[in-house]
């Protein structure tokens, strides 16, 4: 099934087109990635996606629904979650904090009902505790679960990063950059457990890498993104034996100009 | 970082104590003064030593270390000194309540001065009720203070706006005026002097609008084109003069000194001249009043006293005050006794046509004097200078 | 005399103002909101526990209608801020203090103007002394009972969403939370603290006019909070205690030394002096705020302390 699909997507910064009619699909069940050069839209595609920044042109779907207009929580209520590329923390609460307020339901967060039902939300919470403890441990995180974010390191951070979208229990994930600043061992790993996320739990993830050794061994379906628009996609062997992908890929990218 | 944590809770924890402590102690200390010594009478004095009454209050203050000085050195009463205790309201109502209570409950002082503004003997005036505590003001002169329900045991020595409206009513008719505009400030004391001005009109001229305004504004032009296009004969003006220079200025500019201005004490002064435009126009066509005393023995003798001891002139209410201290020291010597209904008796016993410098006081059974002594003003220019003179004395009953 | 009197007296204003102080430390201490405003609610909630007694209703329903008075009108007011940067609450509820206070002055019919209205009291129970004990209970049982509310709140997953959305309300929003839904909640929980506080101190008082609404109130409480600690209901309680303590102690100082200035004016110069120094070096005041305390944290607690 099509689960994302975006369609014909224009953006302009000011004088610059930043993305110029950028089409894909993102079929349900699979890890997609999106490659290309620095400057060629991916994150700026993302945002776009995740509705942080308004398309100018075209649609974007998601499980057949038009979710261009929508407002970022609004697109994480119907299961689509976005994680940062540089790690947005609450650095003064601790990670466990950070994870639980992932959680899309938490009755607690109600004030009456943190008033009145305090049983019933001290319940869910130790449930939610649970649900984070097995993702701190697959990050290899417990120990500092009260240690406060601002004190982790960055590639710490990026885990939990990972590890807040993980706690949303979503149907597809936007991952933008998942190992950049990580040590290749402890990369390997993340991306082994989003693989078995998606094998196990049927989870949907579309991914911005720049490491193309890696894309080998997780991604089903490759695109090549330069100047704004998709210019190559097909699974991994199929891009990357391409004769034109490591020149666009090594090259600069130059977004089009807006007449 | 733990141990920091706790020393610095411990900390706050041990001021607040201490301060708890230090007040719990301040009980105890007194305690064996419960009956003051047998040497020794307590004044208790709430006046605004800082704030927007400030420059007011501290020299009304020395007008009441004159009297008690005077009294003191004269044997005290029945041969007991006064220990003035002296209290700062900062010009704040809840302040004022405040420090009356603490020199009720922690000084054990059953006669008080205080209330200066109208808004401060309001708040206090519950607590003097219920605690039994003779207060007399020396200027809260809002007219509503008469017939409130706790007034017992507050009396004033200052007249009641009530006279000076009616002064300024009267004023205004002798001038001929058929058609008044009343233009008054936004505050207790402007309200309250403005409605009195209206009362007194009732029946006898006509009040075209009662303009309230903000005298912290810097412009009044909105207010006094209103008042152009009304064109009535006469405009009582309720003010202070930082106001009153920048409106009479304007007022000037747009021709308004065709009628006849009638001002009140709060734009009477040298302060008013700073501003040439303003002089010109109050010159032109201002008449004003204001409390004042009467040029008798008493005053001057008072005047010439408290120049002596602090090189300056008194001022507005010095003289109520002085004769405040006087009344109270006279009415607890006659009673006997602190207790406030015998004083309370005491005070309307005395004061029946008692001589005070600021004239002849006599209190009605609701503890406001009765009548009062004003001065009708005039600006005029001699040798260049502008300067305010006296034109009449009169009496308001 | 009676100093029993004076420490009751006290007890009551440390009550009021405390309760102010914890409505700003939900406000600011937890969600960063700027509430420059606080008279404002302080006195919606005072006049509207007068109006209310003025027309016969009993004592329990003026206080409970002045807080929600109060807690409305501080939604509505700041409601079209909340999308907006900070600074422009801080402006929206410091104008809204002094509009308030010149509606009041001008609308005389409606309570009085300038003059002020008196308002009945609630204890009329035969002796000075049952009546400020009567008033003790009151205030000090109505400060336990919005403390353990607000502690309540704090510790709670409400309490994260809060502090959460002080560090970075983007994020919030992108994990599918509306901050200015939690933003008008905490405004509006915020004002009827602040108007039950209100509705004490006026039937205490018995009168109030609008010179008793000045800004300086809301910079007092804004004081004793950072005094005591922002984020803290413990600090906030602390902040009260401490400023209402010094502003009487100082009174009374004045009887055992001679200063050449008024040692209770001092108290200002004092206090200006203590929360620059706070600021600079310790800005989380006397208490520094804990972390969140809910089961889950325990349960992390739990599973940490056996690795």
């Amino acid at each position: 099934m099509d689960l994302l699909v975006v369609d014909r997507v224009v953006k302009n910064f000011g004088g610059l087109r930043v993305l110029n009619q950028a089409s894909l699909v993102v079929k349900k069940g699979t890890v997609t990635a999106l490659v290309g050069p620095n400057g060629s839209g991916k994150t700026t595609l993302f945002n776009v996606i995740y509705g942080l920044t308004p398309a100018d042109e075209g649609e974007v779907y998601f499980r057949g629904k038009k979710i261009t207009r929508y407002p970022p929580y609004q697109i994480y209520r119907e299961g689509l979650a976005l994680a940062f590329q540089l790690p947005r923390l609450f650095n003064q609460l601790p990670i466990m904090d950070n994870l639980l307020l992932a959680a899309p339901v938490n009755s607690g967060e109600n004030p009456l009902r943190a008033l009145f039902t305090r049983p019933r939300w001290q319940e869910e919470e130790r449930a939610l505790a649970r649900q984070a403890r097995e993702v701190l441990e697959l990050l290899e995180l417990t120990p500092l679960a009260l240690r406060p974010a601002g004190q982790l390191s960055g590639g710490q951070r990026k885990l939990v990063e990972i590890g807040r979208v993980l706690m949303a229990k979503p149907e597809m994930i936007l991952v933008d950059e998942p190992a950049a600043g990580i040590n290749p061992v402890l990369a390997r790993k993340i991306y082994a457990t989003l693989k078995k996320l998606q094998q196990e739990k049927g989870l949907t993830l579309f991914v911005i890498e720049h490491r193309l050794e890696v894309l080998f061994d997780f991604a089903d379906y490759v695109y090549l993104m330069d100047a704004g628009r998709v210019v190559l996609e097909g699974t991994p062997e199929e891009v990357l034996a391409h004769p034109d992908f490591y020149t666009i890929y090594a090259g600069e990218s130059r977004p089009w100009r807006v007449l | 970082m733990h141990f920091r944590k706790g020393f610095l809770r411990f900390l706050g924890l041990l001021a607040a104590f201490s301060l708890l402590l230090s007040m719990a102690g301040c009980g105890q200390k007194p305690a064996t003064q419960e009956k003051a010594p047998a040497g020794e009478v307590k004044l208790g004095c709430i006046l605004s030593m800082s704030g927007q009454l400030g420059p007011m209050g501290r020299k009304m203050a020395d007008a009441v270390r004159l009297a008690v000085d005077e009294i003191n050195a004269q044997g005290g009463i029945n041969g007991k000194k006064i220990k003035l205790y002296l209290e700062d309201d900062a010009t704040d109502s809840v302040t004022a309540l405040n420090a009356a209570k603490k020199l009720v409950e922690v000084n054990g002082v059953k006669l008080l001065i205080g209330g200066m503004s109208s808004s401060a003997a309001k708040t206090m005036g519950p607590f003097l009720a219920e605690r039994k505590v003779i207060m007399i003001s020396p200027s809260a002169t809002a007219p509503e203070l008469t017939g409130q329900p706790w007034r017992k045991y507050l009396f004033r020595t200052c007249p009641s706006d009530i006279y000076q409206g009616k002064l300024m009513a009267q004023i205004a008719l002798d001038q001929g005026a058929k058609k008044v505009v009343i233009l008054a400030m936004d505050n207790t004391y402007g309200i309250g002097l403005g409605e009195e001005i209206k009362k007194a009109l009732e029946g006898k001229a006509q009040v075209l609008a009662f303009i309230k305004y903000d005298p912290k504004k810097k412009d009044y032009r909105s207010e006094l084109t209103q008042i152009k296009a009304l064109n009535p004969d006469a405009v009582a003006h309720v003010g202070y003069n930082e106001d009153g220079r920048i409106i009479y200025q304007q007022a000037l500019s747009l021709g308004l000194d065709k009628m006849k201005w009638i001002g009140c004490d709060g734009v009477y002064g040298s302060g008013m001249f700073e501003n040439p435009a303003a002089a010109e126009f109050m010159a032109k066509t201002m008449t004003g009043t204001r409390p004042a005393s009467p040029e008798n023995q008493a005053y001057e003798k008072f005047r010439q006293a408290y120049k002596a001891k602090f090189n300056s002139e008194p001022e507005v209410f010095c003289d109520t005050v002085y004769d405040a201290v006087n009344l109270l020291a006279k009415a607890y010597a006659q009673a006997g006794s602190d207790d406030a209904d015998k004083i309370r008796e005491a005070l309307l016993k005395i004061g029946q046509n008692y001589p005070g410098v600021s004239g002849n006081i006599t209190f009605d059974q609701g503890g406001d004097r009765v009548g009062g002594y004003f001065e009708i003003w005039k600006v005029v220019k001699k040798d260049g200078k502008y300067e305010c003179v006296r034109e009449k004395l009169v009496e308001v009953k | 005399m009676d100093p029993l009197f004076y420490l009751a007296d006290t007890l009551i204003f440390i009550g009021i103002f405390s309760l102010l102080s914890l409505s700003l430390n939900l406000e600011f201490g937890l969600t960063s909101l700027g509430n420059f405003g606080k008279v404002a609610f302080f006195m919606a909630g005072a006049y509207a526990y007068t109006l209310l007694a003025h027309a016969a209703l009993p004592p329990y329903l003026c206080f409970l209608g002045g807080a929600l008075i109060a807690g409305l009108i501080g939604l509505v007011i700041t409601l079209p801020a909340l999308r907006l940067r900070e600074d422009y609450l801080a402006i929206v509820t410091l104008s809204f203090g002094e509009i308030l206070r010149t509606v009041v002055k001008a609308e005389e019919g409606l309570a009085g103007g300038v003059r002020g209205i008196s308002v009945p009291a609630v204890f009329h129970l035969g002796s000075s002394r049952a009546d400020a004990l009567a008033n003790i209970l009151l205030t000090l049982g109505c400060l336990a009972l919005c403390f353990l509310l607000l502690q309540a709140l704090a510790h709670s997953p409400y309490g994260r969403v809060l502090r959460a959305i002080r560090e970075d309300e983007v994020a919030v929003k992108a994990l599918g939370k509306n901050p200015v839904y939690f933003k008008a909640s905490v405004l509006f929980i915020g004002s009827c603290i602040a108007g039950l506080a209100g509705g004490i101190f006026a039937q205490y008082l018995n009168f109030i006019d609008p010179t008793m609404f000045l800004p300086t109130v809301t910079f007092l409480v804004w004081m004793m909070l950072i005094l005591g600690g922002a984020g803290n209901n413990w600090g906030a309680l602390l902040g009260g205690v401490v400023v209402e303590l010094m502003n009487r102690g100082t009174r009374i100082m004045k009887d055992f030394i001679t200063l050449p200035v008024d040692p209770n004016n001092l108290q200002f110069i004092f206090f200006g002096l203590l929360v620059i120094l706070i600021l600079i070096f310790r800005p989380q005041g006397i208490l520094p705020e804990g972390p969140v305390k809910t089961a889950a944290r325990k349960e992390a607690q739990n599973w940490i302390s056996s690795l």
